[in-house]
């Protein structure tokens, strides 16, 4: 079956040579491929597929550039806002318009797929190629598919050569029947064609891709040249010719097309036929309101009217009397021309290539209308009315959010004439409360108010309308906006409304926060001719209830209050423009800071104001703290000897208030002065306490003195009671359990290490040597025994001299959480240990220390006989070393006293803990600790 | 024959060569030994780095005129009464810095004259010599001598002190704070405040002195019979009692501090670093001379007050001028 896929079909030379030539195949090229082949199938097609010689230009490849042509480049040049005016405009009228018609080319056919069952129009030239089908019926019943030779000559058998070529459709469907009719009698035939031939055309001029193109035979121009890619940027589309043996057949306007519908120009191409497309000629580029914003050709259009025409009029939302004309002059340079296109006259102007008519819309604005913004419940627009009041605007409560300011809200006014804002703030609760207030303000077109709420940050709310401010300012003109910096509910910057007073900025900032200093703000101002800056001290107290005072100052451009309360660090608040005071300082005029140091509340720099006092300075660093001695303070000051060489003083000067000594307090301050506060003599900040418990009369937490000691401390508990044990008491200290600690810790530490040792090192001889599990495991059972102990902080004291008779020499100076624990009388003695039976024993004087260790039972197997420790009641231990492992002989440890109420312990061997001799050492002196420790408990339980 | 000859010179070469080889390396070692660097302690002396003392000498004096300040910032006397106690005890015979130290004193004082600008003060040089120890007699005659009329403090007089007149008292006593002692039988008569003004030699300023001071501070701040407390001699005031007692040492060079209480007016100075002109017109201005006047009381001296009528509770500039007068009320 025959397929018309050829004839519908571009033909291209696509062997494997143009593979090669070819890196990348595209799908429509792939699908052209296939096309071809299936056309080679064809058993008994008279032609091959033509081998068209078509030098493919890269960009066919390529994705078509739909990059801004430099036409369109200029044009958006153009469009970017010049006019302040224009700016404000600016988001409506596109910054960027296309030319106009192009992007029928951008939409390029995804396939060469044949248009089958086309019917051939009547006027069909018929040529090579052209495939015929002739059913003859009647007589005989044959059907014939018939090729038009290269000669143009159709062979019908039977019949004979028809020539059939440069004949239309109708004309050879006429031949071919009459000669069917002539040739067999009785014969009747129909004639059609199936496929039709293909013809080649030239494509030249500005087209995207010029070449050589074999099409099909029933190709118009318009579809020739959208198949072909179209008519690049910088080519007319307004008059496409095609020439047929060197005579122009057609000139086509697309723009007839595309605006008006008119096709008569679309041609059918034939054979040979070239289609040119010359360049673009003028262009006028319309923006903004209009229905077709584009750039067009021109052609026969000259006035603005055909330019408006072609851009198919204005929008509904379009001013077109307030148009631009956007112009290169003669001069060569870019000149501007209203226009007003309603006008007759202004539409007759002639219009010039490159022109760019902007059509603006009408102004975004609405003239008689409120705004009412922020925390209210209907936020939006609102007409105006001659007359309107605030008040009317704002009904009450019912018409505001929850939480809202009543102390303060907002009027943005925009000044009719220069289009310059200004605010105006009122009391939101006045006019509530009493609508005849000076605070109802009378409103004007266009208003804005505001509403503020007391949590919300509202320096963000009015940050756009200061940055307006900001940018509406000049050099002489500064920006009407004020700062307020510190402990404000609102801190920020806000507009600054003529005639604010510091107490009102106040209100706007959000009041006053509680704690504020009522004594101590600032206001840094700027000298707006020379920028020098300079701090006032301000009295908000004063300001308050003096509101004509010096302490309620009008308000000027860029003024900076500050206000700060009792907690935060208020030199840290000001640094920052503390430091550009100081950067201005001049060889004339030092630097005006004075320095507060020591126990004031506030320590730090503050800027010295004009006629600061020392009582100024005390009031900025919000007065002494509890422990400063109020008596007197160190000044130091920078003096210049002969105004050049600097010298320092240092006065002192009296704090007290007093009518007699109150001079110092009204001393004039002068730069760089240096303020030393002072803390009180030997300030007590936490009462020192000492606890006395047991056998006192009135034992208790005692509050003592500096320099106290324990001899008074005694007496003021009433003295020892009779069965007070004066040799075993206890006295506990902080200090001394901290250092305690802290050996106990090291000591720690260096058991650790020995532990380390322990594993790692061989053993102190082959013999020796013990299993590592065996030595170690005892070790570090005892280290973990020994790790729940903390040190206790006992001092051995003599009580009996200290408190008894009194002497200096055994006296102790009491500190803060001393504790004297006095015990009663104990007539007992404890063995423990490493003996058969440890238990206690009556005290006797003849008894020695190996009498009790006896009356144990005597020392065990592993006993350290050596090292025997008896922990004397009052808190000492001696250790008993002695050379000889014997007992009994004079000097030797059974004739150590003991006294009543210690304890003996009788350590086990350290060879049978681990078998090695260099952790004697330590062993030793963690059992000091632990019978330290353990012989305490029952005290201090 | 030949064959030795030819080893001789081969020993020969060798010997040569060996022996220049030594001569090089003695002349290295030689070299090196040229090489000397001084020895150096390493300790840092005080006068390494007090060059300026060189540079300025102890001989010539151009006292700086502060005259032109104290009438321009329009200062204000901090005390109406000097009294100078000078050490001329046999401690001072010995030589310091090339010169006696009584002659050092006696420049200081002599420069002291000259720095302090045309003020009127009452008050005079006592001396204090060891050597007689008749302190009863001593003691009545000077204070009757001085009960009766004050001596005036002027230029004039000092320069008679210092020439050897004998009209100004002696004190006979073999210590500082005993001297201080019966100055303060002098001071205790004075109208008004005194700074007291102490040249002895350094070592003898210890504390005994300290205590002397207080002694006498009690004796002129508080009526007889009053607890001392802690309090300090306001220095910035012209009404009131007050003494400062003012220590210049002779002997040392560098330490400044060896009489400083922190809750009362005065100091203590090395005699080296006072005798200098600016730092004697420092001590001066320090010691005799509190703040500018500010006569309306705006906190901006009078010689800086641009606006001298300010009203009182009134906010002012730098120029004591009304801070916020501009604005319409």
């Amino acid at each position: 079956m025959y397929r018309l896929l050829l004839s519908f079909t571009l033909f291209l030379s696509l062997h494997a040579s143009g593979q090669d030539r070819m890196g990348v195949l595209l799908p429509e090229t792939a699908q052209m491929q296939q096309a071809i082949r299936a056309a080679a199938k064809v058993a008994d097609d008279p032609l091959e597929p033509a081998a068209v010689d078509i030098t493919l230009p890269t960009e066919m490849l390529m994705t078509s550039d739909d990059g801004p042509s430099e036409i369109e480049k200029t044009v958006e040049e153009d469009l970017t806002p010049i006019s302040l005016e224009e700016q404000i405009q600016n988001q409506a009228v596109q910054s960027q318009i296309e030319q106009f018609g192009y992007d029928i080319f951008s939409s390029a056919p995804s396939t060469f797929a044949p248009v089958e069952g086309l019917p051939v129009p009547p006027d069909y030239i018929i040529g090579p190629g052209d495939t015929f089908i002739i059913k003859i019926y009647g007589a005989i019943d044959v059907e014939y598919k018939l090729v038009v030779t290269r000669e143009g000559q159709l062979l019908i058998p039977e019949v004979g050569d028809l020539q059939l070529s440069g004949l239309t459709f109708d004309e050879a469907k006429t031949v071919i029947q009459e000669e069917v009719n002539n040739s067999r009698v009785g014969a009747r035939s129909i004639v059609t064609l199936s496929e039709l031939h293909t013809i080649q055309i030239l494509m030249v001029g500005e087209v995207t891709r010029p070449g050589s193109y074999t099409i099909s035979g029933l190709s118009s121009l318009l579809n020739t040249l959208i198949t072909t890619g179209g008519v690049k940027r910088s080519g007319t589309l307004r008059d496409i010719q095609v020439r047929r043996a060197s005579q122009i057949v057609a000139r086509m306007d697309i723009y007839d097309l595309l605006l008006k519908g008119f096709d008569a120009s679309n041609i059918y191409l034939r054979q040979g036929d070239v289609v040119f497309v010359p360049p673009i000629g003028k262009t006028i580029g319309v923006a903004g309101e209009v229905k077709r914003p584009a750039i067009f050709e021109l052609k026969n259009e000259t006035t603005l009217r055909d330019v408006v025409e072609l851009a198919g009029g204005f929008l509904p939302k379009a001013a077109p009397n307030k148009s631009h004309i956007e112009r290169i002059s003669n001069a060569g340079a870019k000149t501007l021309v209203n226009v007003d296109l309603l006008k007759e006259k202004d539409l007759t102007i002639p219009v010039q290539n490159g022109d760019l008519v902007r059509v603006f819309p009408v102004l975004d604005k609405m003239d008689d209308v409120i705004i009412l913004a922020g925390h209210v419940l209907e936020p939006g627009g609102y007409q105006w009315k001659p007359g309107m009041r605030l008040g009317d605007l704002i009904k009450g409560n019912e018409s505001l959010r929850q939480s809202v300011d009543y102390s303060v809200g907002m009027v943005q006014r925009e000044s009719l004439y220069k289009r310059r804002f200004e605010v105006l703030y009122f009391d939101l609760g006045e006019i509530l409360a009493n609508p005849s207030s000076l605070h109802n303000l009378t409103l004007s077109p266009r208003d804005q108010v505001t509403i503020f709420d007391t949590s919300s940050k509202r320096s963000n709310i009015v940050k756009p309308l200061v940055d307006k401010f900001e940018a509406q300012a000049t050099a002489f003109k500064p920006a009407q906006i004020i700062t307020l910096a510190g402990t404000f509910k609102h801190p920020g910057t806000y507009p600054l409304q003529q005639g604010l007073r510091f107490i009102d900025a106040i209100t706007i900032g959000g009041g006053l926060p509680a704690n504020t200093d009522l004594e101590y703000a600032l206001l840094l101002r700027e000298n707006l001719a020379t920028g020098h800056l300079q701090f006032a001290h301000v009295n908000i107290h004063k300001a308050h209830f003096e509101p004509t005072s010096d302490h309620n100052p009008l308000l000027q451009p860029k003024d900076k209050i500050f206000i700060f309360n009792d907690v935060v660090d208020r030199s840290t608040v000001i640094k920052g423009d503390l430091e550009r005071i100081k950067a201005q300082a001049t060889y004339e005029q030092p630097a005006p800071v004075v320095t507060v140091a020591g126990q004031g509340k506030n320590n730090g720099e503050f800027p010295m104001t004009p006629g600061m006092r020392l009582a100024d300075l005390l009031t900025a660093a919000g007065g002494l703290k509890e422990e400063a001695y109020g008596i007197a303070a160190s000044l130091s000051r920078r003096e210049l000897v002969n105004g050049e060489f600097s010298k320092v003083d240092n006065y002192d000067v009296k704090l007290s208030n007093t009518a007699e000594d109150g001079f110092d307090r009204r001393l004039i301050l002068q730069p760089y002065d240096y303020l030393v506060l002072r803390e009180k003599p030997e300030w007590i900040a936490k009462p020192h306490i000492v606890s006395i418990e047991g056998e006192v009369l009135y034992p208790g937490k005692y509050q003592v003195q500096e320099r106290e000691t324990l001899c008074s401390i005694v007496h003021r508990a009433g003295g020892f009671t009779e069965d007070a044990y004066l040799f075993g008491a206890v006295f506990l200290r902080d200090s001394v359990r901290d250092q305690e600690q802290k050996a106990l810790n090291k000591l720690f530490e260096e058991i650790d290490d020995t532990l380390v040792d322990v594993h790692l090192s061989p053993g102190f001889s082959k013999d020796t040597k013990l299993p590592v599990t065996q030595g170690t495991g005892d070790t570090y059972r005892v280290i973990q025994k020994l790790q729940r102990h903390t040190a206790t902080g006992r001092m051995v004291i003599d009580l009996e001299r200290a408190v008894a008779e009194c002497n200096e020499n055994f006296d102790i100076v009491l500190e803060d959480g001393d504790r004297l624990i006095v015990p009663k009388m104990q007539s007992s003695v404890s063995v423990v240990g490493q003996v058969y039976h440890p238990q206690s024993h009556m005290y006797r004087e003849d008894r020695a220390a190996l009498d009790y260790v006896n009356l144990s039972g005597g020392t065990r197997e592993f006993a350290q006989r050596e090292h025997i420790y008896i922990y004397q009641a009052n808190g000492e231990i001696m250790t008993i070393r002695s050379p000889l492992s014997t007992w009994g002989w004079a000097l030797s440890p059974a004739n150590v006293e003991v006294t009543p109420g210690s304890t003996i312990y009788v350590p086990i061997s350290i060879d049978r803990i681990n078998g090695r001799e260099f952790a004697q050492s330590w062993v030793d002196l963690l059992f000091k600790t632990v019978v330290s420790i353990s012989s305490l408990d029952y005290l201090l339980k | 024959m030949s064959g030795e000859i030819h080893l001789l010179d081969k020993t020969l070469i060798r010997l040569a060569t060996s022996i220049m080889v030594l001569l090089a390396l003695t002349a290295c070692s030689s070299t090196e030994m040229l090489v000397e660097v001084d020895s150096r302690d390493y300790g840092a002396k005080i006068d390494s780095y007090n060059l300026e003392l060189h540079k300025r000498s102890i001989h010539l004096f151009d006292p700086v005129d502060i005259n032109p300040e104290v009438q321009y910032k329009q200062l204000q006397k901090r005390v109406e009464n000097l009294i100078v106690l000078i050490d001329e005890t046999s401690n001072m015979d010995t030589d310091y810095r090339g010169i006696s130290r009584k002659t050092y004193a006696y420049e200081v004082l002599r420069r002291l004259n000259k720095t302090i600008p045309n003020i009127e003060l009452h008050g005079g040089v006592i001396s204090y010599q060891g050597n007689l120890v008749e302190l009863g007699w001593l003691n009545s005659v000077t204070i009757a001598n001085w009960e009766e009329q004050p001596p005036r403090y002027n230029p004039f007089q000092i320069n008679q002190i210092l020439k050897g007149s004998p009209s100004f008292p002696v004190i006979h006593a073999t210590h500082l704070a005993e001297a201080i002692d019966y100055a303060g039988d002098i001071i205790t008569q004075l109208k008004g405040r005194t700074a007291l003004v102490i040249i002895s030699q350094w070592e003898s300023i210890d504390k005994s002195v300290t205590e002397a001071i207080m002694r006498l501070r009690q004796r002129t701040t508080y009526p007889v019979g009053d607890t001392m407390t802690h309090r300090v001699t306001p220095w910035g005031g012209q009404q009131g009692e007050g003494l400062c007692v003012y220590s210049i040492g002779v002997g040392n060079s560098m330490s400044r501090t060896r009489y400083d209480l922190s809750d009362t007016c005065g100091a203590s100075y090395a005699a080296d670093k006072i005798v200098q002109p600016r730092d004697m017109a420092h001590f001066v201005k320090r010691a005799f001379f509190s703040q500018p006047r500010d006569d309306d009381g705006d906190g901006i001296f009078n010689y800086l007050d641009q606006c001298p009528n300010t009203p009182n509770g009134r906010l002012v500039n730098f120029n004591g001028c009304l801070l916020f007068s501009t604005e319409m009320k």
